[in-house]
């Protein structure tokens, strides 16, 4: 195993660009996971390896000091995916949604409760996020459901942590306050 | 369920999954990124190898010699051709069989520290700019490069209050070196693969530019790659002629004049500082003696003022020693 740190490597890729490999092969599933959340598996192949190249040929601009490139490749993940999402509707003038429910079945009987549960709510959460700001969406997706830190988010986006945390706090406020509208309907 | 926080996040997440991606969808992104890697290296508009080896020779005849070059003082630099035709008659450095390319940078660059790293509450990371003194000596077979660590100059008193006898700080004492040393492998941007025809040399570079995001503007991608190529002590010289005729038809460039050289600028908007302006200054003989890049409206999520050159790069001139050290 490579015990480099990823600002090793990315040193090192400045030089020898097949080092870059390595940032590929450490973080190509979590990037596509969340790619593949927010906007579904069959775009994702394309998307997550898009985020690659971008990040690839801007390694130059990456803070040599850095010990992780999680958040930077994550920023320009949420970029691709805004992106993504905008030319959408530019396309089809159609509702697209924030985040796309996964159709893969559920394997025990307490997911498929869950499933049932979530699917149910899919539509009222996707309104739920529309109802954000782009910027309060985005910060919000990254932690929710790219599973990022505060302070990762704050890296992944270039804004200070307090605004992630005050970004987080409103969607989630307005959410909650959305869904269990909902829930009593 | 879903009425409190963690639940909200839960839902999500159930929401959508775990998707996992097969290995014919990690293959072709590998295959997809390789290609990529492949063309960085290739030639964009590869010329016949005839000029190539003639330059190598002719390089490796001279090695770390001046060839005799008739030398413009900034003042009389009128245009960017004037500027390219005597950067045209400047020797590339070249290091020998066990020589060493050995070049000092100044550089002055942001940086940011979490709040939480500073044991301080409030919101907002720490920006500030530090400076280093970069040594490098660029052999046949490696690179080492010693970094010396320098002044920290903060934005805000309060979060300088906080960094002062921080355990960061101890970190990052001026005067402690880092060193690291690499192999050394063909320039990515390998100067002897570039076309010197003005044209071709600029559709080059605009195909290199392509696949980058498209949030920056071209002409900011194109500058940017100049500055890439001009700031190899290798690069040849007509090829470092090359690229500043293209600078000098990039759309918005405006060139000027300062004490020690001729500047190359442009403004231009883009993230992550807004409207940005880019420079490179040159001295009288075309070689690359300065970067800057400077934030106009500066960031204010980020902490930084109005005006701040987030970026400042400053190139002694290379030569060629015998040993590392």
């Amino acid at each position: 195993m490579d015990g480099r740190t990823d600002g090793e490597v990315m040193a090192a890729s400045q030089g020898e660009a097949q080092h870059f490999a390595v940032i590929y092969e450490r973080y190509f599933g979590q990037i596509y996971r969340y790619v593949a959340r927010r906007i579904g598996t069959s775009a994702a192949d394309d998307l997550t390896a898009e985020v690659f190249l971008r990040a690839f040929a801007r390694r130059a601009r990456f803070e040599p000091a850095a010990m992780t490139a999680r958040p930077w490749l994550y920023g320009f993940a949420a970029n691709i995916v805004a992106d993504h999402l905008r030319q959408q509707r530019r396309r089809s003038r159609a509702y697209v949604h924030a985040i796309e429910p996964d159709p893969g079945p559920a394997t025990t009987t307490a997911e498929v409760d869950d499933r049932f549960d979530a699917t149910l709510l899919a539509p009222q959460v996707n309104r739920a996020l529309d109802s954000l700001s782009a910027a309060e969406r985005e910060t919000f997706l990254l932690f929710a459901v790219g599973e990022l830190s505060y302070a990762e988010v704050a890296a992944a986006l270039h804004i200070p942590i307090g605004t992630v945390r005050s970004r987080i706090a409103k969607a989630r406020a307005k959410m909650r306050e959305l869904i269990h509208a909902y829930r009593q309907t | 369920m879903t009425d409190d926080s963690a639940g909200i996040d839960d839902l999500l997440c159930r929401l959508t999954g775990d998707p996992v991606p097969g290995p014919a969808t990690i293959d072709a992104g590998m295959l997809r990124l390789l290609a990529a890697m492949r063309q960085e290296t290739a030639t964009p508009t590869r010329r016949s190898t005839t000029p190539w080896l003639r330059r190598v020779a002719v390089a490796a005849a001279v090695v770390a010699m001046a060839l005799a070059v008739s030398v413009l003082t900034p003042a009389e630099v009128t245009a960017l051709g004037d500027l390219a035709e005597v950067a045209e008659t400047v020797a590339p450095t070249i290091a020998a069989e066990g020589q060493y390319v050995y070049r000092v940078t100044e550089q002055t660059g942001l940086q940011s520290l979490s709040r939480a790293d500073l044991g301080i509450g409030g919101s907002g990371d720490v920006t500030y700019l530090r400076s280093v003194e970069v040594h490098t000596w660029e052999g046949a077979d490696a690179i080492r490069e010693e970094v010396i660590l320098g002044s920290a100059e903060f934005f805000d008193p309060t979060a300088e209050a906080a960094y002062r006898g921080s355990s960061a700080e101890a970190r990052e004492k001026p005067g402690t070196v880092v060193s690291s040393e690499r192999e050394r492998v063909p320039f990515p941007l390998d100067a002897r693969l570039w076309p010197i025809a003005t044209d071709a040399l600029r559709g080059a570079m605009e195909a290199h530019v392509s696949n980058l995001p498209a949030e920056t503007p071209e002409a900011a991608q194109l500058i940017d790659l100049a500055g890439e190529l001009l700031r190899d002590p290798r690069i040849a010289a007509d090829l470092r002629g090359a690229v500043i005729r293209v600078l000098d038809g990039i759309d918005g460039v405006v060139v000027g004049h300062v004490d020690d050289g001729v500047t190359v600028s442009l403004r231009y908007t883009a993230p992550p500082g807004g409207d940005t302006v880019y420079t490179l200054a040159f001295d009288g003989q075309g070689r690359l003696l300065r970067e800057t890049e400077t934030w106009m409206d500066g960031n204010d999520a980020a902490g930084v003022p109005a005006g701040t050159t987030i970026f400042d790069r400053r190139y002694g001139i290379p030569m060629v020693v015998d040993s590392l050290g």
